[in-house]
């Protein structure tokens, strides 16, 4: 057997541990991008508007009617069906051991602590968070974002603020009717499979649910929008390439959003059943 | 009298590759000139750096006698409304109609009322003679007409000196005539400091009061219009003439020949 064949197990592996390191520095870079990014965007969302230096109210109507006003059809359908197919599922084993009168308790609490945030935001992932890469991203790549400094203005400013503070006041808001609207999808299905009268549902959802369970959900639903315009308003900044360079973009974008809501999600909920509930 | 643009030892390096070698040169105050070079020879590179969109890796630029770089965001946003930029796209924003770009500007930097923006706003627009597609979107005009909006926003805060980027790429012979009537009128009528990146001669031969000549990142000429169209350097005389052969293409030829055997 030749040396180079003996030594290649080795090459293959030291390929592996160099791809790997350029990966961890690569996430590094994406890491301390955002950071910086979130930052800006805090000081042009917050303070800027104070110090009187800011133009946010000229594009917050139009941007925070997109992301919350035309985003309500799409929310109200997948939370009346998720909260008919929840009372679907828990419905009939419930059933089978005579608790059906459960039922509108266990859908209000997990449609409160985990389904209406979650849900809500891979909606807006989906139909917002896209729709932020790709028109910051075509604009980075139309040297529209260049002609902006070189105006003196503040891309952050004029593209990602008004977009973070829109989001931050939206998605909670669309939770809130996630929840509601969830809560009424499930409350027609008890009442024509099951025959649970309208008055008992809401009688039993009142009864389980606590203020807590309703705050936590939101509590989510604010750190989700920061990930969410944070992530997808970053990568548009940061593409390059041309039409390639933008759908690449969108794509991570989505991906590591979703990624980083989900595992923010299980976080959120670790720390709140152990310090909150 | 100061000169209303300088360059001085500007080098600029991407990794190992040094693109700009040492560039110095000035711009006086009221006259066009020209920056020529064929492709990879640096000239958008120094054009990013002229407008402070990208920083040297050594060198400085200085616009009215003040420097552009290492300066803080805040000042360097004061320098900026020093000068407009027109891209070589244009580059205006597709989500807004002509003439809503033209007053972006001024809404921002300015406290106008709307009345007296839309006034200022029609001014620059007849000034490029697009007042008629005002309530267009970028996409519902011309290339050449985009280039003339990019213009017209460019000048939205007066400023005394304007950058262009390959203003006369994509455009026909007649739109590119109309542009450098333009760029002509704008240095007659305003005393504008017009600085312009560009490989096209005829642009050149019709605008030019000075000329700057890169190749391979470093300048081999800088001098009057005269001076380019009666230089003995053989890369100067090749690029005016258009010569196929020669030692531009020669260098670059066997470049690309040598990265692509080691790639």
């Amino acid at each position: 057997m030749s040396a180079s064949r003996l030594l290649a197990p080795f090459g293959a592996v030291g390929h592996g541990i160099v791809r790997a390191l350029a990966a961890v520095r690569t996430g590094l870079a994406h890491a301390s991008g955002m950071t910086r990014l979130l930052a800006s965007a805090n000081y042009h969302a917050f303070i800027a508007p104070l110090l009187g230096k800011s133009r946010l109210r000229q594009q917050l109507f139009v941007t925070a009617s997109n992301v919350g006003v035309l985003s309500l059809p799409i929310v109200s359908l997948i939370s009346f069906l998720l909260g008919a197919i929840l009372v679907l599922q828990s419905g009939e084993p419930l059933k089978r051991f005579g608790q059906l009168q459960e039922v509108p308790g266990a859908v209000a609490l997990t449609l409160t602590r985990e389904i209406a945030p979650l849900l809500t935001s891979i909606i807006m992932t989906a139909r917002v968070g896209a729709s932020f890469t790709a028109v910051v991203a075509s604009m980075k790549v139309n040297e529209e974002i260049m002609a902006l400094e070189t105006m003196a203005i503040n891309p952050v400013a004029y593209l990602v603020a008004p977009r973070y503070l829109s989001m931050l006041v939206m998605l909670p808001c669309l939770t809130v009717f996630s929840n509601l609207i969830g809560m009424v999808g499930g409350a027609v299905v008890a009442y024509g499979v099951y025959d649970l009268a309208f008055s008992v549902y809401v009688q039993k959802t009142i009864e389980y649910l606590s203020m807590t369970d309703f705050v936590a959900g939101l509590v989510k639903a604010g750190i989700f929008s920061v990930v969410i315009t944070l992530v997808c308003c970053y990568f548009g900044l940061i593409a390059e390439g041309g039409p390639v360079g933008v759908g690449r973009n969108i794509m991570v974008a989505v991906v590591t959003t979703l990624v980083l809501v989900i595992v923010g999600d299980a976080l959120a909920t670790a720390f709140i059943n152990n310090y909150v509930y | 009298m100061e000169p209303a643009v300088e360059a001085r030892e500007i080098t600029k390096r991407f990794g190992r590759v040094k693109v700009l070698d040492g560039v110095t040169f000035q711009v006086p105050r009221g006259q066009t000139v020209c920056i020529l070079g064929g492709s990879g020879g640096g000239k958008s590179t120094l054009l990013k750096i002229l407008i402070g969109v990208l920083e040297p890796t050594s060198g400085e630029v200085l616009i009215d006698s003040k420097p552009l770089h290492g300066i803080s965001e805040r000042a360097r946003d004061r320098m900026r409304l020093k000068f407009g930029v027109m891209f070589q796209s244009g580059a205006l924003l597709n989500s807004m109609t002509i003439a809503e770009n033209v007053a972006l500007p001024l809404q921002h930097h300015t406290k106008l009322d709307a009345e007296t923006i839309s006034t200022m706003v029609k001014m620059k627009l007849q000034l490029v003679d697009l007042l008629h597609a005002a309530d267009r979107r970028p996409s519902q005009i011309s290339g050449g007409m985009q280039k003339r909006a990019a213009v017209a926003r460019a000048l939205a805060l007066d400023p005394r000196i304007l950058f262009y980027d390959e203003p006369s790429a994509g455009l026909d012979p007649i739109a590119t005539t109309r542009l450098d009537r333009l760029i002509n009128k704008l240095k007659v009528s305003m005393r504008m400091t017009n600085i312009v990146v560009t490989h096209v001669m005829e642009s050149v031969r019709r605008i030019a009061d000075r000329v700057i000549m890169l190749h391979a990142g470093r300048v081999v000429l800088d001098g009057a219009l005269d001076d380019l169209l009666q230089s003995d350097n053989p890369l100067v005389r090749q690029f005016v003439e258009g010569d196929l052969e020669g030692l531009a293409s020669e260098s670059q030829s066997r470049l690309d020949f040598h990265r692509d055997l080691l790639m």
